[in-house]
């Protein structure tokens, strides 16, 4: 009998391993929240919120976040750069040497679409949480989703065209294909509408998103939507202008240069920037792109030092006398661009051999981190980078006013506020625009004045669309595009992504945009 | 390319991208003057004045030596009816190819199996070991590859490696990088210990449980002078790593035996339990106030607000029914059925079970009365199988999409990890049949055996990348359908065999091809995405249905352009690119005088046609030689490194073939001309720079003599002296350093000096 025991035991023991055996192949992620447990409760879709504006932030960062800015009348890429990397060099050559299957776009396309989708997927859950005891928040979080999902959507059309919707309570009926311009910007106009109605006047962490930055991009959505869309309406874009002006939350700083120190970040010119410092992972590495190799070569911690990603036209930089934009007396000349490379007053820097040749004309400035000098390398750079800027306001507003007839308070607007500001608080008479200035001359003046206001903070290709500009001023200002001489009007738009094509069923190769299909 | 060589391959680049742009100029005069002038915008001084004295610096030799290895093991063993015993001490010490890189092992054996009872034994067999290594930082070897040779190498002060006057940021001079230190320790013990009782006979019950427990540590250190330091700003940074991994398992069967007569039943039936945790941490912590500590003292991390911290903690587990049938007749017919039924964790609730049959029969027909006659026939085993396997090796939690807590400016934020998690995620299924032939022949001195199989994988568990509209990067599905089919063959022939020469011939060979049969819904691709960008179509890893699993896409190679063909491609658009005489250009597959990526094709597999090994032993007396070699013909490969040496322009490391490369006087040739700074195809576009992975390599070799009881002191049971070789010699046509073990690491040659002793 004795000998039985443990045969009997061991049964026993086999049994009880049947009956928990569910149970003992039930694993949960011990150091994750599942989707469910993320779009369930308020709790956690706030931080999933933040964690998308974050994400929203991040694609404005380092080398990805000019990527719209190459091939621009104001900007193109240095000529190491343009010699060292053919998929980016096609962005500032065009014509057949800009691709579906060009990587650099792809790296844009990509990473927007998650933003999107969970913005939406947020959305979403918070409309379906309408019994949630915290009405406020979750108003607030829900005006937030609208607007990440609105801004995102609003650069993606702009470049790509029509592009998918993503409504998570309709998935199945919108799929994943192009939808048309009307309904995109039907989306997107809802959205923000939803934002305005949601989002507080103020927030005190300034990384959320208020009520005037929907307002602000609502009105510019209104201004810059193609005239094919419908939604192009200088009556509605001036009136969201104005009561973001009309709320007198917001003024020019006195100084143009204090928008750029990093000590006086969130000024009340700013409507919502991007909130950087210098500690990884929220230091931004802008200035590795734009800084100068020569400086570089001489001393990593050099604070305008940099790989030459991205470089002012000569257009941008010159003299209005050698062919430029600037005026004499215009103090945002030496605030944006930087034109001397002298380092510790006594090193004059060369161009060593085997650089591109232009690695010492003036260079972007306006994001040059002067804390980072001697201690950090300049991949450390983390100024904030602005997003909507009242001064970019007072400019849209003003067009809106010389389109609907009013040239004369357009004019003043911009005399009175931005050109008085840039010419350090007293406006010469011989630099004010005459009040007779025509509808034309002005559209022609705005252009121009943009480029000395908002040079390098990522609204130019987005101004030469809408102006139908674009294949005019950039063949004969980027140096690049004029030397392949091959840019079209279809350049407009980017080519979807090939991996795009090939991996969503519901775009087609033939649902390509017009230019790129072979 | 030696500095010379490099020298005049930058003055071609620079002349041929000049001429270009300038077809009309004076080329000699552009070269004069801007290239070999003292004012060059090709050549830093550095480099002027070494290619004006004749110098060049080989960095590669600097950093590697020959390495030494010495291997110490005792033994002792025995045992009486009552059990056995096996204790065994391993001693290894090495110093590696690069200098600097070391590595010792310590590890024991204890097997013990014990009779308690007439119907009860216990036994163990467990192993330990521990091992340290020093290990030199991966950039070493690759930046010592690619450096400069016009670049003198007492060049401790230079953080980065430089070409021209560029230093380049991700090349780390070498020499300081032998500096980081970066010590491993492994420790890992593996025991299983069983217990088995038989109440009745025939009838025997076994438990066995196994752990296997394996602890990691890791210590770094970047000192603050070594480019990767700088680069980062970090001055000086450590690093901690523990990780622990132990699986569990617990296996429970009974077996049966019956006998009646020739015929022989053996029932099993089982069930077994597994548990796999691991966990790790990882503190990284940076600014330190000198070198001296290493990693060893993170308290003087001053740089806070940098410090890393992390770690994670995985369980999974898996559970199996499973049951047995083995039959024979008189060894002559032979049965076996099984049926495994699986649990995984690693599928949502409604698809975590498998049930995974399989069946196998025998017939030895040297054993029936009809091959009496044929008595050098002793075994004739004719084989057959047909099963199911389960496959479950997928990554923990896929049926979940993750979002993590992580911290950006003081607050925390959710974050995705980008893959979508797949609740239908279930068993990927094998089915596999096999039919196969044993041989013996000659009393057993000829042993040969043939095999054919095929599988067929259903359900195929894959990471497949997402259109990013979804809202996610990727996910594990069920993709689809592969058949692998193949046939085996090897041979062992004892030609001489007796008290004086011996010798030993064997052989085998095997071929199988496989093919995507199905993917999911109506696609006929998935793309693995990669390279710099991340986004960009790689060359392998995509899967397209109808080709082989591990195929190559590219752009095929058509020749290399000539003068006379400039009229006929004038028309033809190459992407933006300029094509000049010299220059690679690939076939316009759709003939639409377009090249894009509807002229990208599968240019090959990586897999090979058949490979297998051939050797033999030759023993006399004492004295014993044997020597194997292996082989595999069809392969296909891409060397990066090759690629990247062969695509210079004299502003990188450079490959000697480009001595052979294409001018205007040069013509019949395949490597191209050299243009800096000019886009154009290069080997790695097209499959020109598609190696020929076939090769023989001659695998090991070893010489030994054992002293016979006569010569050896009378205290010793065995005495053996040997010289041994490994990779002694290799014929391929492969560009790169090995066929088989790629381009990463020095292809090593070793050579091994030994003693036997026994008690």
């Amino acid at each position: 009998m004795k000998r039985n025991i443990i045969p009997y035991s061991l049964f026993i023991a086999l049994l009880f391993g049947c009956i928990s055996c569910n149970k003992f192949l039930d694993r949960e992620p011990e150091t994750a929240l599942t989707q469910q447990q993320v779009y369930s409760k308020l709790e956690n879709i706030e931080p999933l919120l933040s964690g998308l504006l974050t994400n929203w932030r991040d694609i404005h960062k380092d080398r990805g976040g000019f990527v719209f800015q190459l091939g621009t009348d104001e900007t193109q890429q240095g000529a190491y750069q343009v010699m060292t990397d053919p998929d980016q060099s096609a962005l500032d050559k065009y014509g057949s040497y800009l691709a579906a299957s060009n990587n650099a776009l792809t790296g844009q396309w990509n990473p927007r679409w998650p933003i999107v989708s969970a913005a939406a997927q947020a959305v979403f859950a918070l409309e379906n949480l309408k019994d949630s005891s915290n009405g406020g928040k979750r108003k607030e979080l829900l005006g937030e989703a609208s607007f990440i999902r609105a801004a995102m959507m609003f650069e993606l059309t702009q470049y790509w065209g029509r592009i998918p919707i993503i409504d998570a309570a309709k998935l199945n009926e919108l799929g994943t294909g192009r939808q048309p311009l009307k309904d995109i910007y039907t989306q997107i106009t809802t959205d923000l509408t939803t934002a305005v109605e949601d989002l507080p006047e103020t927030q005190a962490d300034k990384k959320n998103i208020t009520k005037y930055a929907a307002l602000s991009l609502l009105g510019k959505v209104y201004l810059y939507a193609p005239d094919s869309s419908g939604f192009r309406d200088f009556n509605k874009a001036a009136g969201y202008f104005k009561q973001v002006i009309d709320s007198h939350k917001y003024q020019l700083v006195a100084n143009f240069a204090d928008l750029f120190d990093p000590s006086k970040p969130n000024s009340t010119e700013s409507i919502y920037e991007f909130q950087f410092n210098n500690v990884y992972p929220d230091n931004n590495q802008i200035q590795w792109q734009m800084g100068s190799r020569a400086l570089a070569n001489i001393d990593g911690n050099c604070y305008f030092g940099g790989y030459d990603l991205l470089v002012p036209t000569k257009y941008c930089y010159s003299d209005k006398k050698d062919g430029g934009i600037w005026e004499t007396g215009d103090v945002r000349k030496d605030a944006s661009i930087r034109y001397d490379f002298t380092y510790h007053d006594s090193i004059h820097p060369t161009i060593p051999a085997g650089f591109g040749g232009d690695e010492l004309d003036p260079h972007v400035k306006k994001y040059e981190d002067p804390r980072t000098q001697g201690v950090l390398s300049f991949w450390y750079s983390g100024k904030d980078v602005f997003y909507l800027r009242y001064a970019d306001i007072l400019l849209n507003y003003a067009e809106c006013l010389n389109e609907l007839g009013n040239t004369a308070d357009a004019v003043a607007i911009v005399n009175d506020q931005v050109r008085k500001r840039a010419f350090g608080g007293t406006l010469p008479d011989a630099d004010r625009w005459s009040a007779s200035m025509s509808q034309e001359e002005f559209r022609t003046q705005i252009l121009d004045e943009r480029m000395r206001e908002l040079c390098f903070e990522g609204w130019r290709r987005m101004d030469l669309i809408r102006s139908g500009k674009f294949v005019d001023l950039i063949k004969a200002r980027n140096k690049w595009a004029k030397e392949s001489g091959t840019i079209q009007t279809y350049n407009e738009l980017y080519p979807i992504p090939l991996t795009e094509i090939l991996q969503n069923s519901d775009i087609p190769d033939t649902d390509q945009n017009p230019g790129y299909n072979h | 390319m030696n500095g010379h060589d490099i020298f005049d391959l930058r003055v071609d680049a620079y002349a041929n991208a000049y001429m270009d742009k300038n077809p009309d100029a004076d080329r000699q005069d552009y070269i004069n003057r801007y290239l070999l002038s003292d004012s060059s915008i090709a050549f830093g001084a550095y480099e002027l004045a070494a290619y004006r004295n004749g110098d060049s610096y080989d960095w590669l030799d600097r950093v590697t030596r020959t390495g030494f290895k010495q291997n110490h093991t005792i033994s002792f063993s025995g045992g009486t009816e009552k059990g056995t015993y096996l204790v065994s001490l391993n001693y290894t010490d090495q110093n590696g190819l690069m200098q600097k890189s070391d590595y010792q092992r310590y590890s024991g054996r204890v097997n013990l199996e014990q009779n308690v009872k007439s119907w009860l034994k216990i036994g163990t067999h467990t192993t330990f070991s521990k091992t340290t290594e020093n290990v030199v930082d991966g950039s070493v070897f690759s930046a010592a590859l690619g450096a400069n040779p016009l670049l003198a190498i007492d060049t401790t002060d230079l953080a980065y490696l430089k070409w021209s006057d560029i230093k380049n940021q991700d090349q780390y001079n070498p020499l300081l990088s032998l500096n980081i230190l970066n010590k491993q320790y492994l420790t890992r013990v593996l025991s299983s210990n069983y217990i088995s009782v038989t109440p009745v006979k025939d009838l025997v019950l076994r438990s066995t449980f196994s752990i296997d427990n394996m602890d990691q540590q890791q210590y770094k250190y970047v000192p603050a002078h070594t480019g990767q330091d700088l680069r980062n700003s970090y001055h000086g940074s450590a690093e901690h790593y523990k990780s622990e991994t132990l699986n569990l398992q617990w296996d429970n069967t009974a077996t049966y035996d019956l006998h009646m007569g020739a015929h022989r039943l053996n029932l099993l039936g089982g069930m077994s339990i597994q548990k796999n945790t691991s966990n790790y941490n990882d503190i990284q912590a940076h600014g330190f106030p000198n070198d001296d500590f290493g990693y060893k003292f993170l308290n003087g991390a001053y740089s806070k607000d940098q410090t890393v911290l992390a770690s994670d903690f995985v369980t999974t587990s898996l559970m199996s029914f499973y049951a047995r049938a083995d039959y024979n007749y008189d060894q002559k017919y032979f049965a076996t059925a099984t049926v495994r039924y699986d649990g995984s964790s690693k599928f949502g609730p409604d698809h975590k079970w498998g049930t995974f049959p399989s069946i196998a029969v025998a017939w030895d027909m040297a054993k029936e009365d009809f091959m009496n006659d044929f008595n050098w026939v002793n075994q004739f085993k004719i084989k057959a199988g047909y099963g199911i396997a389960g496959n479950q090796n997928i990554h923990n939690y896929a049926m979940y999409s993750l979002y993590r807590p992580t911290t950006t400016n003081g607050q925390f934020v959710y974050v995705s990890d980008g893959r979508l998690g797949n609740p239908d995620l279930q068993w990927e299924r094998q089915k596999q049949l096999n039919l196969g032939v044993d041989m013996s022949y000659l009393n057993n001195r000829l042993n040969a055996s043939f095999d054919y199989f095929k599988i067929n994988n259903s359900n195929l568990l894959m990471n497949k990348t997402l259109s990013t509209v979804t809202g996610f990067t990727n996910t594990v599905a069920n993709v689809g359908e592969l058949t692998n089919k193949g046939v085996e063959f090897s041979l062992d022939y004892a030609i001489l065999k007796g008290t004086g020469l011996n010798w030993n011939v064997n052989f085998s060979i095997s071929s199988s091809k496989n093919k995507v049969t199905a993917l999911y819904a109506d696609v006929d691709a998935i793309y693995n995405k990669g390279g710099y960008t991340g986004v960009e179509i790689q060359p392998t890893g995509n899967l397209f249905l109808g080709q082989p699993v591990n195929s190559i896409y590219l752009y095929k190679f058509k020749k290399i352009a000539q003068a006379s063909d400039m009229d006929q491609i004038k028309n033809v658009d190459y992407g933006g690119r300029t094509i000049h005489p010299g220059d690679i250009i690939p076939e316009d597959l759709d003939g639409n005088n377009i090249i894009d990526d509807n002229d990208r094709t599968v240019v090959g597999t990586l897999d090979p046609k058949y490979y297998g090994g051939f050797g033999t032993t030759l023993s006399y007396k004492g004295w014993a030689f044997n020597a194997f070699f292996n082989y595999s013909e069809g392969g296909k490969r891409i060397s990066y490194l090759y690629n990247s040496l062969i695509g210079s322009t004299g502003m990188s490391a450079a490959s000697d073939d480009l001595l052979n490369r294409w001018t205007p006087e040069n013509t019949n040739t395949l490597i191209p001309r050299v243009a800096y700074g000019e886009s154009v195809y290069s080997y790695g576009n097209v499959d020109l720079g598609v190696q020929d992975a076939s090769f023989i390599r001659l695998a090991t070799c070893t010489f030994s003599y054992t002293f016979s009881s006569k010569l050896r002191p009378s205290f010793l049971d065995n005495l053996r002296l040997y010289i041994s070789g490994t990779n002694l010699l290799l014929w391929t046509k492969d560009k790169g350093f090995d066929p088989e073990t790629g381009d990463d690491y020095p292809n090593s040659k070793s050579i091994v000096v030994g003693l036997n002793l026994a008690f």
